[in-house]
């Protein structure tokens, strides 16, 4: 691991900030457990940047880097570091490689995030944008200007690689030459059990498969990932990129497209179908069950699974008492499908870490916010997008310990989902679902960061509910916080004051003399908290 | 002789001593320019300062430092200016030769030995006035040179006396028993403008004195009084500086006795210079310390008074030792080190190494106990911001980071990072609330600056039927002429202005420029509003068919359109169809029954103007509200008024119109109207408001762009609309040095002339936006400027008359003939080169290129591109043939 000149860099920015919190972070990154160098919490050496989450959280943390040496042999889940603060740009930034579109405005909000106080922004990088041609030709220059401006800003950068689009960001969702494939070959496409087919959306069964113009899918990413790397050497040396969040699926997020194709997958918040009909699901279930020894079970999906929009009662398989899911038939079925989720991201991430191996960044990951039938014993929406655990275990566990295994952070994108009375009606539970994430992710040493599910317009009380799940929270508090995301909304009067607010609130607590005393209280509080964990 | 002396300060010179810390020089004033509301919108050019970096930049652009080349990487230097005041010290008197000379005159003489430009400024007081009148002395009692100011003083020079070693002097001759009984002054120097009194008062030299005899007043005095050699007369300063007590006192006028006496005061004339501080800071390449250093050209002890601070958190704190040499620890808060006197003797420098850890240095200079030199711009202390060698780095040179101009938009970067340093330093300190909630203010103005900007670009409207009319427009493509576009290579004069009728006769008038404007290369003129109207500038029509207005009869406007016709020029009439003043009231009271050949009633109005109870249907459009809205959706209305614009097609020649306030109704009705009248040419006004968020002009202005293409579009394209658009932005581009503003996000023109060329009637200024008018003048000064930009690029360019018979006319001569020598029509293609902050570039047709802004551009490329024209801020090539 080709460490030392992150650490140097390290102590040179220690010396400009004299902060308990950098070092923290320097002893922090020492001992961590990850195969890809990572820095947390901590500006660019020379820029003074300017009061971030952490800065609301420095106060507090002084003399815990002590405490913290106690629970050093565990792994880095509950590390007090400060949260860095995002933004994300639009997703529209890029579109045709060579422009920036609406570039005065992504400029202005760069930097009105930089006044903001916010540590950084992310930027979605679209595989179809950066080689919408041919597999030999890659086009940067779009995104090279943005990660300029962010540069320029002096802010840090979080880079989203996305090898599948999504709608509404105005690009293909593959590039053509790989959706040209479909023509001839449309299984490499996630198919559910009526045939629709998930055009733009490759099955996790021919990662390994050279389908793709004799190469497979996991090669062509790696491509991708590589050529990104390359082009933006630069912009890692300096630390500029922070975080490298590596898409493993469709919207950027490791899941099953359990949506009806064509669907807006952030809008669907039914049970969803299985996607295992594509002819290379097919046989691999079907060897699968070979190999278990029940080939009957290996010749098609559950036959007796809901349709998207029903209810998980009204089939056999989801049902709460006596359903399919619930017998070795349904265990066998679920695992599997969930291991194919498991090992596409295991694969994805693997050839990730080695490709960012040695840059400074940390890696993450999406998962999906599925808090609709969580209430449901069989958690039925969760199941058919590729998250489950036999005996009704932990259905993230596997995820995150597969995370973890690749020292990746795990970014819930839900933290400003509320509870509501339209959402109970449909067994929703965001309470429950993030502390199972958490859980999860505790048990198996993976960090986790936030983003917000959708623009807080309807609900202020989004806001609050963001800043109580990340800067109250005790155990698993998330590294980083992305707000998602820059567009005309999000600058609307209607919206842009309140998100102003909710940032002074956390970032800058101590602009005003109510909050300073806050931050004293809180600190204390904090403090007091910690103890208690600890005595416990 | 009695002599007396005091003390007078002219100007007090000592400023109040620095105080510590940084948040006096925090100072902040954030541009946030937030123009009014309303059309016109006085913007005010936000200025933001923090420390001396503004004044610092200028400082350094105009003076290079020396010693910044030895490692221009690693240096960077700042060059304050500093105003010093200087004091010169001095005495003046005053004496009166009481005895008379061979004339029989007796004197006063009034001196000074101060080097200066010494005016006396006098007058006179008679015997038994009160109070402190003045009067001016009789003209005899005026010594050579002297100028009477107003009708109560006279000023005087003092002269040098020859071999006085710079003694200057006046005289002041009067005869013995002179019924004068004062002579008051004050001394002026005319260098400085200092005016010296004495004790706030004027001087005054009683000439009848009172008798020997009395106590000196003066006993009292600070200054002794000491008798002269006429020993036997008294003066003393008390009875000089009040003389209303003394004069008319108990010891009466029992007799004209002339006091001979002879009086000192000292002067202390304060003078500013102007001197400079310069501060260079260099990184040491062994210690890795950086070094500063401070020249200045002030002779004399220097001392800095100075601190440190981290991180920009703008508290002071004191560097470890070793401190520089000749430091002291000023109250363990601040250092004082004395800088060193230069060989030459021409000032002082210093310079010592500083730890790299320190972001920042402050400091001011003090002179002595009570001179304190701090910043000019700000009136704080002076801040040097280490962390730029950092941040300027080793890759950019000093000569390319010094010059830039210090005008608002190039400071936008360093300002912001300025205001953030500030806040983080800022928001550490307790104690400073209330400047920090100066602060965050500031800053929250500016991010709600930034954010309204983000989000006028992203509001983007759909623009889709818009991009297929600019294909439509393909200059490729054969296009018939139409009453949208005329032959497409149309120049229009706006023939009048808010004044023309005044005259009553201006058809005659505008008839004698038509050769002119002919020659000038005009094709078509738009004449005023030539029905019977309400309002003299014919806005407020009354019976249509009434020709005969303030700007002439009817005869006269048909031989006013014959005189264009055969000049070659079509004529457009103005045709007002949104409203109509009735002549008759209804039953109510209300105006609203029309008479003469249009003899409608209340169902040709609108039923949703409150003012005059119209029966018709809704508005299809804006209200306007001084008169009642035609009902357009009436078929007899629509029939009358096709029927009248036939009649004056046919009665007056009129070739095509102008159609005011087309806002008021749907374009629909105004294709049915041009189909009907089939003009030559139609250009519609559409005038509504430019988008503004948080009071800044939007640099995305597609919305209100859209609204004047969705016009254009409803008239199915028979008429063009004057571009509003672009005339808004063209103010904030030009006043504001915003040129970036005049390309679009898909790089091309802003306005209407952007998305549907051949429709945009540009212009700059009309009746309404200028003249005497001004609801939206054109930034002053700048017209030449703007049309630069309209006659050279595509759309249909409309000059004002005010313009043209002006002093602009010669240039805009030549500009139109170069667009017409180049034949640029409506649709010529134009690819814009250049959008930046004060520069904007474009080239027309492949054979004109335009620039206008302050900064330098010349054409590149392969072909021969010679000027055309040329003026402040705008330059013209063409291809060279």
């Amino acid at each position: 691991m080709d460490a030392s000149p992150t650490v140097t860099l390290r102590h040179a920015s220690a010396a400009a900030w004299g902060t308990v919190r950098t070092r923290h972070a320097v002893d922090a990154r020492r001992d961590a457990p990850t195969r890809v160098a990572f820095r947390r919490g901590c500006s660019r050496g020379d820029l003074v940047r300017a009061a971030g989450l952490g800065r609301f959280f420095g106060a507090g943390d002084q003399g815990s880097s002590k405490s913290h040496e106690v629970t050093r042999s565990q792994p880095q889940v509950d590390d007090l570091a400060p949260a860095r603060l995002y933004v994300g740009l639009p997703i529209d930034a890029v579109t045709d490689g060579a422009t920036v579109n609406s570039a005065a405005a992504v400029a202005a909000g760069i930097r009105a995030v930089r006044l903001l106080g916010a540590d950084g922004v992310e930027l979605p990088v679209f595989w179809s944008v950066a080689q919408p041609e041919s597999p030999d030709r890659f086009s940067w220059a779009g995104y090279k200007a943005v990660a300029d401006m962010v540069r320029a800003e002096g802010l840090s950068l979080r880079v989203s690689l996305r090898a599948h689009g999504t709608p509404g960001a105005g690009v293909p969702t593959l590039p053509s030459w790989v959706t040209g494939v479909a023509v001839d070959d449309p299984d490499i496409f996630f198919t559910d059990r009526s045939g629709g087919r998930h055009d733009g959306c490759l099955s996790f069964a021919i990662d390994e498969l050279p389908v793709l113009h004799g190469k497979s899918p996991l090669q062509l990413y790696e491509a991708f990932f590589r050529g990104f790397a390359n082009e933006f050497e630069d912009f890692f040396d300096d630390s500029t990129i922070t975080d490298v969040t590596v898409g493993l699926g469709v919207h950027g997020v490791l899941r099953y497209p359990s949506y009806p194709p064509g669907s807006d997958a952030r809008k669907f918040t039914g049970v969803g179908e299985f996607q295992c009909y594509d002819k290379y699901m097919v046989s691999q279930l079907r060897r699968h069950a070979e190999e278990a020894g029940h080939a009957m079970w290996g010749l098609s999906g559950p036959h007796d699974a809901p349709r998207y929009h029903e209810s998980p009662d009204s089939c056999g398989f989801f049902r709460e008492r006596g359903g399919s899911w619930e017998t070795p038939y349904g265990d066998f079925f679920l695992s599997w499908y969930a291991g194919q989720l498991v090992g596409h991201g295991d694969r994805v991430l693997g050839m990730a870490s080695a490709v960012f191996a040695g840059k400074p960044v940390e890696l993450s990951a999406k998962i999906p916010f599925m808090h609709w039938w969580h209430g449901e014993l069989s958690r039925p929406a969760e199941a058919a997008a590729g998250f489950y655990k036999s005996n009704k275990k932990n259905g993230y566990s596997p995820v995150a310990k597969m995370f973890a295994r690749h020292g990746c952070t795990m970014i819930v994108p839900g933290m400003d989902v509320c509870m509501n009375k339209q959402l109970h009606s449909a067994g929703s539970s965001p309470d429950q679902l993030l502390a199972q994430i958490k859980n999860a992710c505790r048990r198996h040493g993976a960090r986790i960061a936030g983003e917000n599910a959708s623009l807080a317009m309807t609900h202020s009380s989004s806001f609050s509910r963001i800043r109580s799940n990340i800067l109250t929270t005790e155990l698993m508090r998330p590294c980083h916080f992305t707000y998602q995301r820059m567009c005309a909304d999000f600058f609307s009067p209607d919206h842009f004051p309140q998100f102003l607010e909710f940032v002074r609130s956390v970032v800058c607590g101590e602009w005003d003399e109510d909050d300073e005393e806050q931050r004293g209280m809180m600190a204390g509080s904090n403090g007091n908290a910690r103890e208690a964990t600890k005595a416990a | 002789m009695s002599v007396g002396s005091g003390c007078i300060p002219a100007i007090p010179g000592v400023a109040p001593p620095a105080r510590r810390g940084l948040l006096g020089g925090a100072f902040l004033q954030v541009s946030a320019a937030r123009p009014r509301a309303g059309r016109c919108r006085a913007t005010q050019h936000g200025r933001v300062r923090l420390g001396g970096r503004v004044v610092a930049r200028a400082g350094a652009a105009e003076t290079p430092v020396a010693g910044a080349d030895e490692d221009a990487g690693a240096a960077f230097s700042e060059k304050f200016p500093l105003r010093r005041c200087q004091t010169v010290e001095g005495k003046a008197w005053v004496r009166v030769d009481a005895e008379p000379d061979g004339d029989g005159k007796c004197k006063v003489v009034v001196g000074c030995d101060v080097a200066g430009k010494w005016i006396l400024h006098w007058g006179v007081s008679y015997d038994g006035e009160q109070g402190s009148e003045w009067d001016q002395p009789p003209s005899e009692m005026r010594p050579t040179g002297s100028v009477p100011i107003k009708d109560y003083a006279i000023e005087t020079p003092l002269e040098i006396l020859p071999n006085s070693e710079g003694r200057y002097e006046v005289q002041i001759k009067f005869d013995k028993d002179t019924p004068i009984a004062a002579i008051n002054f004050v001394l002026k120097e005319e260098e400085t403008g200092a005016w010296f009194q004495h004790k706030g008062r004027d001087f005054r030299i009683p000439l009848s004195g009172s008798f020997d005899g009395g106590v000196p007043l003066g006993a009292n005095q600070d200054i002794g009084v000491w008798p002269g050699d006429l020993g036997h007369l008294k003066k003393n300063q008390g009875s000089n500086a009040q003389p209303q007590e003394t004069i008319p006192g108990g010891t009466g006028l029992s007799g004209k006795h002339i006091s001979g006496f002879y009086q000192e005061f000292q002067i202390i004339k304060s003078e500013y210079t102007q001197n400079f501080v310069t501060v260079t800071v260099k990184r040491d390449n062994e210690t890795h310390k950086r070094l500063v250093e401070f020249d200045t050209d002030i002779p004399g002890e220097v001392v800095i008074h100075w601190g440190v601070c981290r991180d920009n958190s703008m508290t002071w704190e004191i560097p470890p030792e070793p401190h520089p040499p000749t430091t002291k620890v000023f109250r363990q808060k601040a250092l004082q080190t004395l800088l060193q006197q230069k060989a030459d003797g021409r000032g002082n420098s210093l310079s010592f190494l500083l730890d790299a850890e320190y972001s920042g240095l402050f400091f001011v200079l003090k002179l002595d106990e009570y001179t304190w030199l701090r910043n000019l711009d700000n009136g704080s202390d002076f801040f040097i911001s280490l962390t730029r060698l950092e941040q300027r780095g080793t890759t950019q040179d000093l000569a390319k980071v010094e010059p830039q101009k210090v005008d608002k938009s190039s400071q936008a970067g360093g300002i912001i990072s300025d205001i953030r340093n500030l806040v983080v330093g800022l928001s550490s300190r307790r104690g400073q609330r209330a400047k920090n909630k100066v602060l965050q203010e500031d800053i929250l103005q500016e991010i709600e600056r930034l954010a309204a900007e983000a989000y006028s670009i992203f509001r983007s409207p759909t623009i889709d039927s818009v991009e297929a009319s600019v294909d439509l427009d393909d200059p490729t493509i054969a296009k018939p002429a139409c009453s949208g576009t005329g032959s497409g290579f149309e120049i229009l004069c706006q023939g009048f202005n808010w004044e023309s009728h005044k005259s009553g006769k201006w058809y005659v008038e505008l008839g004698k420029k038509a050769k002119e404007l002919s020659s000038l290369g005009f094709t078509i003129v738009w004449s005023p509003p030539p029905t019977d109207s309400v309002s003299p500038e014919g806005y407020m029509p009354r019976d249509l068919y009434n020709l005969n207005s303030r700007y002439g009869t009817m005869d006269e406007l048909k031989e006013l359109v014959k005189i264009f016709h055969e000049a070659g020029i079509k004529v457009l009439g103005d045709a007002v169809l949104n409203h109509r003043c009735a002549q008759f009231q209804n039953n109510n009271g209300v105006w609203n029954i029309f008479g003469g050949r249009m003899n409608w009633d209340d169902r040709a109005v609108v039923a949703d103007d409150p003012h005059f109870q119209g029966r018709g249907n809704k508005s299809s459009g804006d209200n306007f509200h001084a008169a009642p809205n035609i009902d357009h959706s009436q078929e007899f209305v629509r029939n009358d008024l096709k029927e009248w614009l036939c009649w004056m097609r046919k009665e007056v020649g009129y070739d095509g119109w102008r159609l005011d306030f087309v806002r008021g109704f749907w374009g629909g009705y105004v294709k049915d109207y041009l189909e009907a009248s089939e003009p030559y040419f139609a250009v519609g006004e559409y005038w509504d408001s430019l988008s503004y968020t948080y009071g800044e002009m939007d640099y995305n202005q597609d919305a209100h762009r859209q609204r004047i293409v969705d016009w254009i579009n409803a008239t199915n394209g028979t008429a063009g609309a004057f571009d509003v658009t672009t005339k808004g932005i063209l103010h904030a581009a030009l006043e504001r040095s915003e040129y970036w503003r005049l390309s679009d996000e898909k790089g091309k023109p802003p306005g209407v002339l952007g998305w549907w060329p051949s429709r945009a009637v540009t212009f700059i200024e009309n009746h309404d936006t200028g003249s005497t008018q001004g609801h939206w003048r054109f930034p002053y000064g700048m017209e030449l400027q703007g049309y630069a930009y309209i006659l050279t690029h595509p759309g249909t360019p409309a000059v004002f008359y005010d313009h043209i018979f002006s002093h602009l006319q010669p240039e805009i001569a030549k500009f139109i003939n170069i667009r017409r020598r180049q034949k640029i029509h409506c649709r010529s293609k134009i690819k814009i080169l250049k959008a930046e902050r004060s520069l904007y570039a474009a080239e027309i047709d492949e054979k004109l290129i335009m620039k206008i802004g302050s900064e330098h551009f010349e054409p590149s490329g392969p072909q021969n591109w010679v000027v055309a024209a040329e003026g402040q801020d705008y330059k013209i090539w063409e291809l060279s043939s």
